[in-house]
């Protein structure tokens, strides 16, 4: 093996692409827009948000309740359909203090997303979701959280109808 | 027991938007970007010949696929060639109605192996398989070095 | 089932940018891995190719856009992916064609081109997120590393020092890496005092977004003898997925990789890897990954990994070299290809022809090992000589 050789590749700078050295083709009209049917299972739990719970769903054969809710177990394989309301407050399972927005551009103030343990459903089931109404100093994995609501008349059936969790003292 | 529900009320489905939030730009590899310029800066078509079959490729390629070697040796080709196939559409890209109905064609030019893809300046029912076509350029300060620095191919 | 050989592999430079396409990055490490193994295009009967999805850079069809340049002109060619699985999923991919009997040939090769995305290539994993229930809250790729990376820390009490020894050592070993992007020494404090993108997630723990291609060649042993005296064999494969449902499972461990790796221990006959096995590339997209990994391999015990890492024991001059490559930190991590680039290293390790690399401890058997998706995929392929 001829670790002298030149091996292949032309590495280019940001500087070439900014000052237009190479040729390009641009394609920026793309039009990838999509509108999802949310399903049976998420569209009742988006339901549920809207009216300030949040739901989960047990598994007939293991028994586990399950947080997002989903309409088969995926481990048992059968049917999931009955729902279990549970609690909206939960445990930090883990979290981040994030500087960086989807397109990796900067801001200076971080967001701090967190797996959150929901009360109520089986040990270990876990939702992504934000923290607020705390320093990220002061975040510690085992931390009991609440989440924070919008007010009924904001809800939409979504995700951010919680706007957060934050620390229950 | 299934989990395919009849849906009893049309407000019970709910949907959810999204968008792909990302543009694209590709550089042009070595033979590529030196069709492209050629084109811009001269208004000539090249082509690469494989060494070992012959083939000419049109735009040059850096590799013969069936041979696997490097394609080295570029020659010129001319502007004109033969419309093997045409097909008309009356919308664009996005499905949005087009003013008036457009002529694609795949024209093979003058010692090509391979066709080009592009508009044919003509109607239709002007247009016939093995007709002879002329490139037609955009105007050279218009050109940016691209495929549609070619405007279209139009009857010769 | 037939034993599999590997007697070629190809590379190109792995950068943040290429002029050249798909196509001809993929071209250059497929003709590197002939002209190694002293073949020619004929003599490749089928290939196994992986590339991340069409959105990625908006190639739709994009195995079939790459099939020239990957050697399947007119050939039985399929495609995979499983996330940066793919790279080490590869050899189990191509390990099927020859073991099955079907072919006694085939081009495994992996290939991607991250820079076409604009503004930046990690936007375009938005989607990996569940569009209903995560999407909405404006999430990035670095989440779900810094929430892992976060558990791992935790559960195990790992100071943020002995994860960036990983990040020194594969820096640094990248530099006698000719397809490095990212050789260079650095110390711990450098990784320390790099910038935060998300806690606990720094600049200098995670690996580039690169271009590139990487290949091996695969044969029976009957057509090895024609061409080398020197094969090097894969003699296990595996690989394993977990739940999509990511929240659900506890991140400190990787259970998906454990499995993966019994998979491919079992049909290799390795009961005792810590022993067994002479050196290792486990994924290592971010420097805790590397850990994370080598737990899931059972190197280690669970939470072991940076005792090892700060006794010297991963180094190149250590009793388990770990990415003596270089690693995706090092030389860089085009999704698809870095774990080919991985199978690439074990085959010129086993064979003494690591040049600057070279582990010193006569190998007989190396590990690859990648992993992808939410958390979710392992692949593993044991390779001996």
């Amino acid at each position: 093996m001829d670790w002298n050789q030149k091996f292949a590749g032309t590495a280019l700078s940001d500087e070439d692409i900014k000052k237009k050295k190479v040729l390009m083709e641009e394609w920026f009209d793309l039009r990838l827009n999509y509108n999802w049917s949310t399903g049976v299972a998420i569209g009742t739990y988006l339901k549920g948000l809207k009216a300030g719970k949040i739901l989960g769903v047990r598994c007939p054969k293991c028994e586990r309740i399950m947080v997002p809710p989903r309409m088969f177990c995926e481990e048992c394989f059968c049917t999931t359909d009955t729902f279990v309301p549970v609690k909206d407050t939960g445990t930090v399972n883990t979290f981040a203090i994030c500087y960086i927005k989807t397109d990796a551009s900067r801001q200076k103030v971080p967001q701090i997303p967190a797996v959150i343990e929901i009360d109520g459903a089986t040990k270990g089931m876990g939702i992504l979701h934000l923290l607020g109404e705390v320093k990220p100093e002061q975040v510690k994995i085992g931390m009991k959280v609440k989440a924070v609501w919008k007010p009924p008349e904001e809800r939409t059936g979504d995700i951010t109808d919680i706007r957060y969790f934050k620390p229950v003292r | 027991m299934g989990i395919v529900k009849k849906v009893e009320r049309v407000e019970d489905v709910k949907f959810m938007k999204g968008s792909f939030p990302v543009k694209f730009a590709y550089t042009m590899p070595e033979h590529h970007e030196k069709f492209f310029v050629e084109l811009k800066k001269k208004g000539n078509f090249t082509g690469g010949v494989c060494d070992k079959c012959g083939k000419v490729y049109v735009p040059p390629v850096m590799f013969c696929e069936e041979c696997f070697v490097r394609v080295k040796k570029i020659v010129k080709i001319p502007a004109t060639g033969i419309l093997e196939a045409f097909t008309v559409t009356d919308t664009n890209a996005h499905g949005d109605p087009l003013p008036a109905p457009q002529v694609f064609g795949l024209i093979r030019l003058q010692g090509a192996s391979t066709v080009l893809m592009h508009k044919v300046l003509a109607p239709a029912a002007k247009c016939k398989i093995g007709m002879k076509v002329k490139a037609r350029l955009v105007a050279a300060n218009k050109r940016k070095g691209s495929i549609t620095d070619i405007e279209g191919f139009a009857p010769a | 089932m037939r034993r599999v050989c590997v007697i070629g592999a190809g590379i190109t430079k792995f950068m943040r940018r290429a002029k050249e396409t798909g196509k001809e990055l993929s071209f250059e490490a497929a003709r590197m891995a002939l002209d190694s193994a002293g073949m020619e295009l004929k003599d490749i009967e089928s290939v196994a190719e992986g590339t991340a999805p069409d959105a990625f850079d908006a190639m739709h069809m994009k195995a079939e856009y790459l099939s020239d340049g990957s050697g399947a002109f007119q050939k039985p060619y399929t495609r995979s992916y499983v996330g940066g699985g793919t790279g080490v999923f590869l050899g189990c991919h191509g390990w099927w064609h020859i073991a099955s009997g079907m072919f006694d040939t085939c081009m495994v090769i992996g290939e991607e081109k991250m820079s076409s995305c604009f503004p930046h290539p990690q936007a375009a994993f938005l989607t990996i997120f569940d569009n209903f229930t995560e999407r909405p809250l404006g999430p990035n790729l670095v989440w779900i590393f810094a929430l892992e990376m976060n558990r791992y820390m935790t559960k195990h009490n790992i100071k943020k020092e002995d994860i960036a020894l990983v990040s020194v050592k594969n820096h640094g070993n990248a530099l006698d890496h000719p397809s490095a992007q990212l050789g260079m020494k650095i110390t711990v404090d450098d990784v320390l005092k790099s910038e935060t993108l998300a806690y606990p997630v720094q600049r200098l723990d995670i690996s580039p977004t690169s271009d590139g291609a990487a290949a091996i060649i695969l044969c029976s042993e009957e057509v090895a003898k024609k061409y080398t005296d020197n094969p090097v064999f894969i003699d296990g494969v595996g690989w394993h997925l977990d739940t999509a449902y990511w929240t659900d499972r506890d991140l400190y461990y990787p259970k998906y990789v454990e499995y993966a790796a019994r998979m491919a221990y079992k049909m290799a006959r390795i009961d005792n890897p810590r022993k067994q096995i002479d050196f290792a590339e486990p994924y290592d997209p971010f420097d805790y990954k590397e850990l994370h990994h080598m737990e899931g391999l059972m190197l280690c015990g669970k939470g072991e990994a940076p005792k090892l890492t700060r006794e010297g024991v991963t180094q190149r001059d250590g009793a388990l070299p770990t990415c003596p490559s270089g690693g995706a930190l090092g030389v860089g991590n085009p999704i698809a290809a870095t774990g080919v680039m991985k199978l690439c290293e074990l085959f010129w390790q086993l064979r003494g022809e690591a040049g600057r690399r070279q582990i010193k401890n006569n190998p007989r058997t190396g590990v690859a090992q990648a992993w992808g998706d939410l958390m979710q995929v392992g692949t593993v392929t044991v390779m001996r000589n």
